[in-house]
C-alpha cells in the first residue's frame, strides 16, 4: 500500500503544484500522459466488472427453477458474447460491431432516454403543489419559467420572459454558485486526505 | 516570468488557508479532540425507511450513481458514498432487511462489495450476504432499464440513492417512486439536485452527503476535513460580501479578486 499511496501524493501535489506556478510549465506534456494513464487503468476495472456481470447471469441460468426470467439471463450473455466477439475480431470500427452499435444500442439507449421527459413530468405533477410555503414558491417560479418559453404565454405577456430571465439569472445563479463552492471545498478536503494517506479507499 | 501564475494567487491564498485549518483540524482530532457534526435529521429517514422495509417484507435499494472514480469532480460525490452504504447495510443486516444494491461503479464496484460484506460480518449475519445478488453491477447503460424493470417487479418498499449522478436520476428515482418505494436522494451534481428534491420523499443537498458521511463513518480525518470545509465557507461568505459592497460602491471588483 505504501508505493501506491506515495504515487498518489506524489501526483496530486504535482497537479496541484504545476497549476499555480509557472516554473513547472515543462511538465506540462507529462501531466497529459499521467491522465492518459489514469484513464487506461481505470478500463481495466471495467473488465472485473462485466466478469462479475456474467458470472451473476450463468449463476440466474443454472438455478432457473429460482427465478422465473432467467431467460432473459441467456438473451444477455448471447447478445454479449456477440458484441465481444465481433469488436475483439473486427475492432470496434469493424462492420458487425458498428452494425450492432449503431442500430441496436444506440437507438436503445435513445429510447430509454427520452422516456426521461415522461419521468419528468410525472415527478412534477407530484412536486408542484400548493403544499407549504417552499413547493408554492417553487411552483410558481417553475411556472414563469415555463410558461417563458410557451409563445401562448409570452405573446400576450412579455413581461414573463422577463421574470424567467430573472429567475433563471439572479436567484438560480446565487444558489447554484455557492453549492459550487462547496463542491469544490470538498473536492479540496479530499484531496488532502488521499495526499496525507488518511483516506486509502481511493485505492480501492 | 512572474512567480505565481495571473490571475491564480487569491485562490492558492485560500486554498492555502483552507488546507492549514483541515490540518489543524487534523491535529485536534489525533490528540483527541474530535470535532461535534450536528445529527442530520436525513439519518432518522434512513431508519425510517428500514424499518418501512422491514414491517412490509421487502427490499431496500441503495443506488449509487455513476461516474468514475478517475475524475476529481467525480470522485468525493462516491466516496460519500461509502460511510452511507457501511451504515446503512449494517443496519439492514441487524434488522433483517434486505438489501439489494445494483452498481454502476465499476472500481468503487470492489469496495463497495467489502463494505457490504463486513458490515454483515460485523451484524453476525454473513450467510445472509449474497455475493451475487445483495451488490450486483450493472454497466451504465443498463442501469435504466434493469432499475425501471427490477423495481418494479421486486416491489422494494425503501430506496436510497446518493453519488454522483448524470442524468438518470429523474428514472431511477422515480420507477422506485413508482414501484411505491420511500426514497431518500442525495447528489452533489448541481443539475441533478432539482431532479433529486423533486422525485424523492426526502433529500441530502451536496455537501449533506458529505457530512452525513462523516457522520456516519465517524472517521475522525472526514469529520477533520469537513470542518475546515466550513472555514472555507465563511471566508468564501466574507469575500462575497466585501465584493458586494465593493461592487455597489462602483469598484472594479474584478480587477480585484482576478490578481
Amino acid at each position: 500500500m505504501t508505493i501506491p499511496l506515495f504515487i498518489v501524493s506524489v501526483l496530486t501535489v504535482w497537479m496541484t503544484v504545476e497549476y499555480f506556478f509557472p516554473f513547472l510549465a515543462p511538465l506540462e506534456p507529462a501531466s497529459h500522459t499521467v491522465q492518459t494513464f489514469a484513464t487506461i487503468l481505470a478500463s481495466a476495472a471495467w473488465g472485473l466488472g462485466t466478469a462479475v456481470l456474467c458470472i451473476a447471469h450463468v449463476r440466474r441460468i443454472y438455478t432457473q427453477s429460482k427465478d422465473p426470467f432467467w431467460g432473459y439471463s441467456v438473451f444477455f450473455l448471447a447478445t454479449f458474447f456477440i458484441m465481444f466477439l465481433s469488436g475483439l475480431i473486427q475492432g470496434t470500427q469493424g462492420s458487425i460491431f458498428l452494425w450492432l452499435y449503431n442500430y441496436i444500442q444506440a437507438p436503445g439507449d435513445q429510447a430509454l432516454y427520452s422516456t426521461t421527459a415522461f419521468y419528468v413530468t410525472t415527478a412534477g405533477y407530484r412536486v408542484f403543489r400548493f403544499r407549504n410555503l417552499d413547493a408554492t414558491v417553487l411552483l410558481i417560479s417553475g411556472m414563469f419559467v415555463m410558461w417563458s418559453v410557451l409563445p401562448l404565454f409570452t405573446g400576450p405577456f412579455p413581461v414573463l420572459v422577463t421574470i424567467a430571465k430573472w429567475i433563471n439569472n439572479v436567484p438560480s445563479v446565487a444558489a447554484y454558485r455557492g453549492f459550487v463552492m462547496g463542491v469544490a471545498l470538498g473536492i479540496i478536503g479530499l484531496a488532502l486526505r488521499v495526499i496525507l494517506h488518511k483516506h486509502r479507499e481511493v485505492l480501492a | 516570468m512572474s512567480v505565481i501564475v495571473a490571475g491564480r494567487s487569491l485562490g492558492l491564498a485560500i486554498l492555502v488557508i483552507v488546507i492549514g485549518v483541515i490540518l489543524y483540524y487534523l491535529r485536534r482530532a489525533e490528540a483527541g479532540r474530535l470535532v461535534k457534526i450536528r445529527r442530520l435529521p436525513q439519518i432518522d429517514v434512513i431508519d425510517e425507511i428500514i424499518a418501512r422495509c422491514v414491517e412490509m417484507n421487502k427490499e431496500l435499494w441503495f443506488l449509487s450513481g455513476q461516474g468514475t472514480m478517475t475524475y476529481a469532480t467525480q470522485l468525493p460525490g462516491i466516496l460519500s458514498t461509502f460511510g452511507i452504504l457501511a451504515y446503512v447495510t449494517q443496519k439492514c443486516a441487524e434488522f433483517g432487511c434486505k438489501i439489494h444494491h445494483p452498481t454502476a461503479l465499476p472500481i468503487a464496484y470492489n469496495i463497495q462489495y467489502e463494505i457490504m460484506r463486513e458490515a454483515y460480518e460485523m451484524a453476525g449475519k454473513p450467510e445472509e450476504f449474497d455475493p451475487l445478488d445483495t451488490i450486483i453491477y450493472v454497466p451504465v447503460a443498463a442501469t435504466r432499464p434493469y432499475v425501471t424493470n427490477e423495481s418494479w417487479r421486486r416491489k422494494p418498499a425503501g430506496g436510497i440513492l446518493t453519488g454522483f449522478w448524470y442524468h438518470y436520476t429523474i428514472i431511477h428515482a422515480e420507477a422506485l417512486q413508482r414501484a411505491g418505494a420511500m426514497t431518500l436522494g442525495g447528489t452533489d451534481t448541481v443539475h441533478n439536485i432539482p431532479f433529486m428534491v423533486a422525485a424523492n420523499n426526502y433529500s441530502m443537498i451536496g455537501e449533506e452527503m458529505y457530512a452525513m458521511s462523516a457522520y456516519l463513518s465517524k472517521d475522525p480525518a472526514l469529520t477533520s476535513s469537513l470542518a475546515g470545509q466550513d472555514i472555507g465557507k465563511y471566508i468564501i461568505i466574507v469575500l462575497t460580501i466585501i465584493g458586494m459592497i465593493a461592487a455597489a460602491a462602483g469598484v472594479d471588483v474584478l480587477k480585484w479578486f482576478a490578481v
